[in-house]
């Protein structure tokens, strides 16, 4: 058995796919020249400037384009009815389920590489000699792969929130409302005095954690360490739950 | 070779599949037929695992998820149209092919072989049940297996698609094939399989083969019809056959062989415009045995609980005309 061929071939055929990732790319590159634009003459700490760029233009939206993209792994199977001839292709559920985690999130993380790289080279190209770019610089190579690595997370939480709910619609509203609105609103909440005294989880919820991977340093939030186990954790334990219910569940 | 043993399936209260067991041998075709909500998808969905329950099916000895490349083995059909409507048939076919390591080319073959090759780059959005259950059909051939589990294969499907299909099963099977195939269609079973299994409310009613199924629940008459009967009613009671006279002007006579029917026929002196034998076919074996079993009982305009007693039907019992 090939799962990981199947899921590259099942991912490939369908235009959901290369639309999700046109939309993303392009927005990446449009993101990269408005903050390219912005940044333009901006004094200061040039590899800051930098940083700054590819961590917007390349987390703005690619977030959710992996999450959506995971989300189809498993949504379009029960959506269209396809996941018993899947299952009977790849009987072995597990494997199965590993295929539809890693494919997603390493197409997506790729795209998202090259699209950042695309940016990038849009920005030289815009800002000329004002500012430099040093790849040497420990923030901005730590950023660009952070960002790889938080979107390999969402395509995987995407992945697995859709496993656990078997459909695609109530998958990317969940995951809209909590990250939009939940989440925001549970931020609000720890505002309160009264809750003074557990605001501290509001650093662990998912959206906050992610955006701590790749975000400014700020004590209210985690650092990138703690915000990538801590992000890491809670997409990886959504997958375990996942693949379980996933290997004995009906198909 | 598939052997079930004791497959179980509870949906709640609702016992669907309860404790089967049968097995399915090589070289023939079996058919696998009940009411609906018999049970009958979802054995087979146990059978590969696609349902969880207790019991177990084994292929040649292995359970479904225990094989190497299951395709190789085992073919497939449980559904019309699972497919995604916006990825091209050959697509759809060529990614099943990767699963288990088949040749791509096979994916060409296969929707050749189903007819479906002119339409093999298109997007199956808007194929026809016929042109779903032919993709189906093709997917659960890719790996030429020597198992085929196919649930109403022939749904959809055109007079000649049915007709192709029952011959392309019975070739597979005179190949040492395990065909196992459910189907609604009763009349085309008969044409087509060499043995049934037969479930009613998830139960095993019946596990032989066809003909025995058929003769297990046959009525078998004899019509004679004459312009004029004469002595010849007495005649055949005297030999302790049964004779009921038909509203059509027929005899029906059970008990007897044909041969000795016409002797006394003949004997009485009378003149004999059809004699001919009839039996139940497999449609009526089959109502008669699974008439306890049926989930969905219906009922005929007219007849009594439907409140539709006062309208009838030509040519139906108790209609108005």
């Amino acid at each position: 058995m090939n799962p990981f061929a199947y899921e590259w071939l099942r991912i490939k055929t369908i235009r959901s796919t290369w639309v999700m990732i046109t939309i993303s790319t392009v927005l990446t590159l449009a993101i990269a020249i408005i903050a390219t634009l912005a940044n333009k003459g901006t004094a200061g700490n040039l590899d800051r400037n930098w940083s700054d760029i590819v961590r917007v233009s390349m987390t703005a939206m690619t977030w959710l384009f992996g999450a959506l993209l995971g989300i189809f792994a498993f949504g379009h199977e029960y959506r269209y009815g396809t996941i018993r001839p899947t299952l009977s292709a790849l009987p072995k559920r597990r494997v199965a389920a590993l295929a539809k985690f890693v494919v997603p999130a390493a197409l997506f993380s790729t795209v998202t590489a090259i699209s950042g790289a695309l940016g990038i080279i849009c920005a030289r190209i815009l800002a000329g000699s004002a500012l430099t770019i040093s790849w040497s610089a420990n923030h901005l190579i730590r950023t660009f792969a952070l960002t790889l690595l938080q979107v390999a997370l969402w395509a995987i939480l995407g992945a697995a929130i859709a496993a656990i709910t078997r459909s695609q619609i109530a998958s990317i509203i969940g995951l809209l409302v909590w990250v939009l609105l939940i989440e925001n609103l549970l931020v609000l909440l720890f505002t309160w005095d009264a809750l003074e005294s557990v605001k501290g989880v509001r650093k662990y919820l998912p959206g906050a954690a992610a955006n701590s991977m790749v975000g400014t340093p700020d004590p209210d939030v985690l650092g990138w360490v703690g915000g990538s186990i801590t992000f890491a954790l809670i997409a990886i334990g959504f997958a375990i739950v996942g693949t379980e219910l996933f290997a004995r569940r009906d198909a | 070779m598939i052997e079930v043993h004791n497959l179980v399936k509870r949906y709640g209260v609702v016992t669907a599949v309860n404790d089967l067991s049968f097995s399915v041998k090589p070289g023939q075709v079996t058919g696998f037929l009940g009411p609906n909500g018999s049970g009958k998808s979802t054995t087979c969905r146990l059978m590969v695992g696609l349902d969880r329950g207790p019991g177990s099916t084994t292929f040649d000895g292995k359970r479904y998820d225990q094989l190497q490349a299951p395709m190789k083995e085992v073919g497939l059909l449980l559904e019309a149209k699972a497919f995604h409507p916006g990825r091209r048939a050959r697509d759809h076919l060529r990614m099943l092919c990767a699963a288990n390591s088949i040749d791509q080319k096979r994916a060409d073959e296969c929707l050749e072989m189903v007819g479906l090759a002119d339409v093999a780059k298109r997007r199956p959005k808007g194929f026809s049940l016929g042109m779903g259950q032919r993709l189906g059909l093709a997917a659960a051939l890719l790996g030429d297996p020597h198992t085929l589990i196919l649930d109403e294969p022939s749904n959809g499907l055109d007079p000649q698609g049915i007709q192709w299909l029952r011959e392309f099963l019975r070739f597979l099977a005179s190949q040492g094939r395990t065909v196992f195939v459910s189907s609604h269609l009763l009349s085309e079973m008969q044409l087509l399989a060499d043995h049934v299994v037969v479930i009613g409310a998830g139960k095993l009613l019946a596990d032989c083969t066809t003909a025995e199924f058929v003769a297990r629940g046959s009525k078998a008459w004899i019509v004679l019809r004459s312009p004029s009967y004469g002595s010849v009613v007495d005649v055949l009671r005297s030999r302790g056959w049964s004779v009921e006279a038909q509203p059509d002007g027929s005899l029906h006579i059970t008990g007897a062989e044909l041969a000795a029917v016409g002797d006394a026929a003949h004997s009485a002196g009378v003149v004999i415009h059809e004699l001919a034998q009839h039996r139940s076919s497999l449609e009526e074996a089959f109502i008669e045995l699974t008439s306890d079993s049926q989930q969905y009982k219906t009922t005929l305009p007219g007849s009594p609980g439907t409140g539709l007693g006062g309208i009838g039907f030509p040519g139906l019992p108790g209609g108005n005309s």
